[in-house]
């Protein structure tokens, strides 16, 4: 906790991972404080606007939007941290592994990343999507193809970067093995950027998802997402404009504090920033 | 005095776009028990690498290295790591030679772990004692390398490398980032030390002054070659190669 107070963190910090938190909390309840059940038809209360009964009104089977978006949240946000954890993990190997070591163990990892670099990231995740067919773990499959390799470069060039460095020679002559080195020495060295980029990640991560699920190749139809909710409203975006606009409203603001939050992480973690 | 280190026509080349550069180009020299070498050269003389041949940082390319008889160069990794109990360095950059996101206590802690002898309950006294001996308060064990200044951080850095008893201590420019007064204090640090663990220092610097009243022998390095070599006294009153005359005439 010292050192956290050394950090100087400032009230804006605070305030997104209070609201961060808050979200994580509602997410992980939504089951329960849900006003109506989210996957009840209704053939009464087909596309009614939002009114006191039905905050946020109905979509097109009836079923009430604002408890389709509170379910669809846990959706959402938990997919997007098991991607990232994931992405995080595997790239960070990757780039540790061939950073700390050079040579062609460091020319057959990059060669390997440089491949899945190649494909712009959103077709490669609609043609592994495809190909494995729909479905929440399909789709984040898919999308991790891709993502894993930002870290892998990241953890690469930083590990460059600092295995030259005096303290990692004298690691060395202290009898550290090079797993030793690489896990005690060089990660927490280079975890910064790489925390900073997994929570700008988050954002992108939901969208992602969201998109995938747009095109239909995300989660299965009944299930609550936000992004298959847009696809479902977009029907009916003259007649009933709040079917879509609800969850990409609620959206674009979750993203919104996932990047807020990140943008002022990295403003900590950045020590040039951090001189100010 | 017996020889406690001896090295046989060491050579280092790093390639470089092609080029080839020979950093250490054919150097013998001996380092007595309970000496102190004085191996004095400008930068790029290659004495740094010297340090980190012997050390086992770099591979050489060619040459032999004796430790007590036995050859350095023909030991694999784990067989290597333990001669570190042996032979250990003190760097130019005092505060980089920590980790910043680790404690200076745990730094020591981490070589008494792996290359020493120490039960799990002595090791808080164990490092305690090293810093008290080096002149520091046993708190600093609490403190990060950057809380601390250059001459602490050095004397902490002494204190990690005499964590395992070594026999030879190599000090690679260990004093030539601090201030004067720092500097006066570290080599009487280091003679206190060298007296009473009778180790047996190679001492490695740019600075002619510092080293006439600290080492028995001199060697002097250029461009990776060895150009002279002999008594302190001797090379100081009596310089026989030119090199060593204009080095001597920049100082005086």
């Amino acid at each position: 906790m010292d050192r956290l107070k050394k950090l100087n963190i400032p009230k804006s910090l605070w305030i997104l991972g209070t609201i961060i938190i808050i979200l994580i909390i509602l997410s992980l309840l939504s089951d329960f404080l849900v006003p109506y059940d989210p996957y009840e038809t209704c053939p009464e209360h087909v596309l009614q606007p939002p009114s006191s009964h039905h905050l946020l009104g109905t979509d097109a089977h009836g079923r009430d939007i604002l408890s389709r978006i509170i379910v669809g949240s846990k959706t959402s946000i938990f997919s997007a941290f098991a991607l990232i954890a994931l992405a995080a993990g595997i790239g960070t190997t990757v780039g540790l592994l061939g950073g700390y070591f050079g040579g062609k163990v460091d020319t057959v990892l990059m060669r390997v990343t440089d491949v899945f670099l190649a494909f712009p990231d959103m077709v490669l995740a609609i043609a592994v999507a495809g190909i494995l067919g729909g479905g929440l773990v399909n789709a984040m499959i898919a999308i991790l193809a891709t993502t894993w390799t930002q870290y892998a470069r990241l953890a690469r060039s930083s590990t460059i970067a600092i295995k030259e460095e005096t303290f990692i020679q004298a690691a060395k002559l202290s009898g550290c093995s090079n797993m030793r080195i690489m896990l005690r020495h060089i990660l927490p060295n280079i975890g910064g950027p790489l925390i900073v980029t997994a929570t700008l990640h988050v954002s992108g991560m939901m969208m992602g998802i969201a998109g995938l699920s747009f095109l239909g190749l995300g989660v299965k139809v009944p299930q609550a997402e936000w992004g298959s909710m847009i696809s479902e409203g977009k029907k009916f975006l003259q007649t009933s404009p709040w079917v879509a606009l609800a969850p990409s409203i609620v959206m674009v603001l979750v993203i919104m504090v996932f990047n807020l939050f990140g943008d002022k992480l990295r403003d900590i973690l950045d020590p040039k920033s951090a001189e100010k | 005095m017996g020889n406690i280190l001896e090295i046989k026509n060491l050579s280092m080349e790093f390639k470089k776009t092609g080029n080839i550069f020979k950093a250490v180009d054919g150097v013998d020299f001996e380092l007595r028990k309970g000496e102190v070498l004085g191996i004095i050269g400008e930068s790029g003389s290659g004495k740094s690498t010297i340090a980190k041949l012997i050390t086992g940082l770099l591979k050489a390319t060619e040459g032999q290295l004796f430790y007590r008889g036995q050859e350095l160069l023909k030991l694999k990794g784990g067989e290597r790591k333990v001669l570190n109990q042996h032979i250990q360095m003190v760097f130019q950059n005092a505060v980089g030679s920590f980790n910043p996101r680790m404690k200076i206590g745990k730094s020591i802690e981490e070589i008494i772990q792996l290359l020493g002898e120490c039960s799990k309950d002595c090791l808080n006294k164990k490092v305690e004692d090293l810093l008290v001996d080096v002149g520091l308060k046993g708190e600093y064990a609490d403190k990060y390398p950057h809380e601390i200044s250059g001459g602490e951080c050095q004397r902490a850095a002494i204190a990690r490398a005499m964590a395992v008893n070594p026999q030879i201590l190599i000090c690679d420019e260990a004093t030539s980032a601090l201030d004067v007064s720092a500097q006066a204090r570290i080599v009487d640090l280091l003679v206190h030390l060298k007296e009473e663990h009778g180790l047996s220092m190679l001492f490695i610097t740019h600075d002619l002054p510092l080293v006439s009243s600290l080492t028995d022998r001199l060697i002097i390095m250029s461009k990776g070659k060895i150009v002279e070599s002999g008594n302190t006294k001797e090379i100081i009153e009596n310089p026989k190669s030119e090199y060593t005359k204009k080095l001597l005439e920049a100082v005086l």
